[in-house]
Formats: structure tokens, C-alpha cells, sequence
């Protein structure tokens, strides 16, 4: 079942050009209109369950159509259906089905303890008191949150903020969930149990995640499909595993050899670094095999060698760097 | 109108955390009611006590501008308009907006808590300044307790209502407060500093008829000398203003929603 279908969806941004030198005393009495295109006629489908990355760099657009997919911000044209409405014309109804996160927006009160905000939100969504209670146990036990759950917010570390920021964003089961940025600022540790727990919200309570972030490692180990947006447009929807089978093409060969040899670029092969006997190179296997890097040097020349694919990360800004060349 | 109530107590409950800033805040109002208390014993003279200037004693005086001290000091009224403001020039607004909730009431029903709480503090504070500085009111009936009280409350909802309102105006101007500053000087200049009667003829049925009569004037003079008819009069403004002043702001809030949509989160 699609729970998101978007279709040829545009939105403008209108602003007016400031005076400058060459027209100003005209731009005093009548400034000119600039149109923007934030999202330009992009079309996709979510289906439940999902876990889907939404990513783009800064301007790109992904905030734009998140705000249209919440109904936050009206579409300029286009059709949007989420959990079978229009945002825009159903915000409130809407608003009880989906939950958000935000990494930098915290929604907890932060002078009384977590379980009291539970309560709070709790009420906002009016879940019943037993309803509540039973929800509030079993999320607390699978975010295991319960040792500090009647401490002050302020009090607790922001990893363990972020975890009853999720709580509270689940208390009211929605079908839907958007993350944006949870991430931003936890160390590795904290990171690595906030996407597990992520996970295990997708796999468990059968949620829906739709997820943002620029953090590429949070895309990898959390979503199944990536949905690139740059200048307003879909420039990648893939799954994962495609991206990374047809985007991690190029091997990156660190070698050290025992003497300096002097390694001539061929096609889909590419020196990217050297420095006296080490080398870094590029190799791009839908253009050549290893057996033709090899062949420029001998196999006794070599000191010791690596093999890594190009990071997911370096991809990612390759396609956005395609888009905006 | 339950998770109003609920957003309501939160916040009281959250303020309440705050008790030595509360304290503090106190401690600033009783120094203010004393210097008030020494202006205008020198502006009644050694003879005070008897002396009546447009209608008014020295000690009725006093009680009024403890009243409208009280309610100075329950809302911070630049606080409310920046609220409102830096939500919204912020882009926090639009997280506020997927909720199952009316932001323009969140708000208001977030700042009511607050004032709740700081009015636990201000009033026996107040009380106890009164009786310090000039003994028990004169002809006061304790029937008089619960309609004043009202009237504080329905004055400080209102401003809060209507600081408020001009916090929403950010969907449009970069700069919110000035408003709030040029109506804060108002309401000081025209109901705090002096009653209504203490101003030209032709300038108190203006006072009388104006929000600044409903948000301060009104409930001091009640406390300085009570009678039903004023407490009814008063009512009367205060509700018709805030009836007036939510409409305003849910039709500004309304537009300025719609303005997001135009411009941008």
C-alpha cells in the first residue's frame, strides 16, 4: 500500500530583486519579481513500511517538500496524497498520523522530567490515560529510557534527549515518521544506538520512516531506498544496494612500492595522488580490470597495498557535484 | 479545549521550576511599590491621608498602582511578541504547525501558565506591601476578593492576547517589538502611571472605551475602590476586547499561515 504518492509536484518561491546601483531610484517605486523554483515537477511514491532517505544538498529542495508532504507549505501545482489525504487541506487530521524528529528542534519541555512530557503529548494527541500508560511503558522499555525517565530533560545528555524526543514523537503510533537530522551532534557511540533504535522502529512498529540527513552514514545504515533532490529536482531514486552495486564502480588502490616507478594513467585509471614510492589510485571497473593496473608494474615491486571502494559519501557528492555542473 | 488546559498546567508546571528567578522578580517589585509609595506621598503632601486629588486618596492611589504593578510585572509583555517572533522568523513555527494543536491558542494557553505562576508570588506580595505601607482598604468586603480576582485574570489574559497578536505581525515585518514597545508605553502612560479621572475631559471617555481600560485601568480601580457596577463594567470591556483581540489574531494567524506558504518555511 502507498502511503505517499506525489505527482508532477512544483513548488514557487516569489521574492522581489533588491535596488541596485544600475536600477535604483526604478527599484524604489516598483521592485521586480523573482521566481524560484524550489521543487520543479518531481514525482515519487512511498510504500508502507519503508525507510527512505530524502537527501540533497542545502537549497536543494528536500525541506521544501517535506513541509508540503506535512502540509506546512501549500503546493504552487501538483497532487499530493499522504496516508490517503491532502496535506494541505487535511493538516490536522494529518498531524495525528505522523510524527516528526528533529535533530536541532527540540520538542520536550525541558524543565520537568520526560515522563511528564509524555503526558503532555499524550493529552495533545488525545490518547486515553490507560492507553497512554501501557504506550509509555512499552516504548520506554524499548528505547530503554526508563532509568532516566523522571529526571528533568535538562538534565539528561543529549543522546538520551534525542532518545525520548523519539518517544514522545511515537506515543500516539504514527504511521509515519520524518527524521531530520536526529544525529547532528552525538558522538559515534550515541549515533550508532539512535539508528539502531531507528531500525528497529522501521522493523518492529512497521513504521514508515522518511529521513533526511546529511550524514551519510546515518542513510546507509538506516534506509533501504535514497531519494537524491538537487535544484528542485529527483536526480537519484534507487535502493540502496543499487546505489551502492552501480555507484561503487571505483576502487580506490593505495599501493606503496619498493621503488619508484613511474605509473602512466590509462583509461579508468587514474593517479590521484603520488608522493615518491606511494600511489593513490582510482580505478574504475566499468572501464578496465585489475589485471590491467597490475600490468604497470611487477608483483615484487610492491610493499603493500589497499583496496577500498570510493565511500558512499564521496558518491553522493559526486552526484550532487554532476547536478550542479 | 482539554489540551489548551493541558498546555495551560505544563507550562505552570514548568515555570514552577524556576522559583529563584520568581523570587527575584519579587524582590524587584517590592522595591518599585516602595518607591511609587514615596512619590506620591510627596505629590499628596505631609497631609495625605485626607486629601483627595480627582477623586482619589492616598491610600486608594496606592492600591491602584499596586494593582496595575501586579499586572506589569505578571506578563512580560516584549517577551510574548519576541515568542511569537522568533518562531516564526526562525522557521520554528512550521514545526509547531504539524501538530494536532492551534498555534496562536498554544501559545497564549503557554504564557496564561506563566502568569498563573508568577501571580502566586505577586499577589501575597502586593497584599502584604499594602497592609505594610497603609493598613487594610477602606469599606472592603471580602465578596470583593473573587470578582477582582477575575478581573486581574481577564486583564492579564488579554494583553497577553494582544502582545501576542503582535508577535504574529513577524510573518510580515522583521520587527515585531517596537509595536509592543510604543503599546506597553501606552498602557503605562495611560492606565499604570494614573487613573483614567487624571487626565482632560475630553481624553478619559477615549481611556474609558480603550483596551488600555480593560488591561489595566479597570481592574485598579477596582481594587482602589470597588463597587458591582464598575466590576460589571469592567467585565463587559474585558471580554469584548478579548473577543475582539482573538479574532484579530486568529485572522492574522490565518494569513500569516498563509504567508509561510508564499515565502517559505
Amino acid at each position: 500500500m502507498k502511503v505517499i504518492e506525489v505527482d508532477n509536484l512544483r513548488k514557487e518561491f516569489i521574492t522581489k530583486k533588491r535596488a541596485t546601483k544600475a536600477n535604483g531610484k526604478k527599484s524604489l517605486f516598483k521592485r521586480e519579481k523573482v521566481v524560484k523554483n524550489a521543487v520543479d515537477g518531481i514525482s515519487f511514491s512511498v510504500e508502507e513500511g519503508e525507510a527512505l532517505a530524502f537527501i540533497g544538498p542545502n537549497g536543494a529542495g528536500k525541506s521544501t517538500t517535506i513541509k508540503m508532504l506535512t502540509g506546512i507549505l501549500y503546493p504552487t501545482s501538483g497532487e499530493i496524497k499522504v496516508l490517503g489525504m491532502n496535506p494541505s487541506k487535511n493538516r490536522v487530521n494529518l498531524s495525528r498520523q505522523i510524527g516528526s524528529v528533529f535533530g536541532q528542534k527540540e520538542q520536550l519541555w525541558i524543565h520537568i522530567s520526560p515522563y511528564e512530557n509524555f503526558k503532555f503529548f499524550g493529552s495533545i494527541y488525545d490518547i486515553n490515560k490507560k492507553e497512554l500508560e501501557k504506550r509509555i511503558e512499552e516504548l520506554s522499555s524499548l528505547f530503554e529510557i526508563k532509568e532516566y525517565m523522571h529526571q528533568p530533560v535538562k538534565s539528561l545528555s543529549l543522546g538520551q534527549r534525542m532518545r525520548c524526543e523519539m518517544v514522545a514523537s511515537l506515543l500516539h503510533n504514527p504511521k509515519m515518521l520524518f527524521f531530520d537530522e536526529p544525529t547532528i551532534g552525538l558522538d559515534p557511540i550515541a549515533k550508532e544506538t539512535l539508528r539502531k533504535l531507528i531500525k528497529k522502529i522501521n522493523k518492529e512498529l512497521k513504521t514508515t520512516i522518511l529521513f533526511t540527513s546529511h550524514d551519510v552514514g546515518d542513510i546507509e545504515e538506516v534506509c533501504k531506498r535514497v531519494i537524491i533532490i538537487n535544484n528542485g529536482n529527483i536526480v537519484l531514486d534507487d535502493s540502496m544496494k543499487n546505489l551502492k552495486y552501480h555507484y561503487l564502480n571505483k576502487k580506490i588502490v593505495e599501493v606503496n612500492l619498493k621503488k619508484d616507478v613511474k605509473i602512466k594513467e590509462k583509461e579508468g585509471i587514474k593517479v590521484l595522488k603520488a608522493k615518491d614510492t606511494l600511489y593513490k589510485i582510482e580505478v574504475d571497473m566499468n572501464k578496465t580490470t585489475m589485471d590491467e593496473l597490475w600490468g604497470l608494474f611487477k608483483a615484487d615491486e610492491i610493499q603493500d597495498i589497499t583496496i577500498s571502494s570510493t565511500p558512499l559519501e564521496e558518491i553522493i557528492k559526486d552526484i550532487y557535484r554532476g547536478q550542479n555542473d | 479545549m482539554t489540551k489548551y488546559f493541558t498546555i495551560f498546567k505544563t507550562s505552570f508546571k514548568q515555570e514552577s521550576k524556576t522559583l529563584v528567578n520568581s523570587l527575584l522578580s519579587v524582590l524587584s517589585f517590592i522595591v518599585i511599590i516602595f518607591i511609587f509609595k514615596q512619590l506620591w506621598d510627596f505629590i499628596y503632601g505631609k497631609n495625605g491621608g485626607g486629601q483627595l486629588i480627582n477623586g482619589y486618596t492616598l491610600e486608594m492611589m496606592i492600591w491602584y498602582m499596586i494593582m496595575a504593578e501586579i499586572l506589569m510585572y505578571s506578563l512580560n509583555a516584549r517577551r510574548v511578541t519576541s515568542d511569537f517572533s522568533k518562531d516564526i522568523k526562525t522557521g520554528r513555527i512550521a514545526y509547531q504547525l504539524n501538530k494536532p494543536y492551534n498555534y496562536f491558542f498554544y501559545q497564549i494557553s503557554h504564557h496564561a501558565g506563566e502568569i498563573l505562576w508568577k501571580l502566586i508570588f505577586l499577589i501575597p506580595a502586593a497584599l502584604a506591601m499594602g497592609l505594610l505601607l497603609l493598613g487594610p482598604i477602606a469599606n472592603f468586603s471580602a465578596a470583593y476578593i473573587a470578582p477582582i480576582l477575575v478581573s486581574l485574570l481577564l486583564a492579564a489574559f488579554l494583553s497577553c492576547v494582544i502582545y501576542g497578536s503582535i508577535g504574529l505581525l513577524s510573518f510580515w515585518i522583521e520587527e515585531a517589538t517596537p509595536f509592543t514597545w510604543i503599546i506597553q508605553k501606552l498602557q503605562m502612560l495611560l492606565g499604570l502611571f494614573f487613573p483614567p479621572e487624571f487626565f482632560p475631559l475630553w481624553l478619559q471617555p477615549i481611556i474609558n472605551y480603550s483596551p488600555v481600560f480593560a488591561m489595566m485601568s479597570g481592574p485598579c480601580k477596582l481594587l482602589a475602590d470597588f463597587s458591582w457596577d464598575l466590576f460589571l463594567k469592567v467585565s463587559i470591556s474585558q471580554v469584548a476586547w478579548l473577543a475582539i483581540f482573538t479574532a484579530l489574531g486568529l485572522i492574522i494567524y490565518r494569513l500569516g499561515t498563509r504567508k509561510v506558504t508564499n515565502n517559505g518555511g
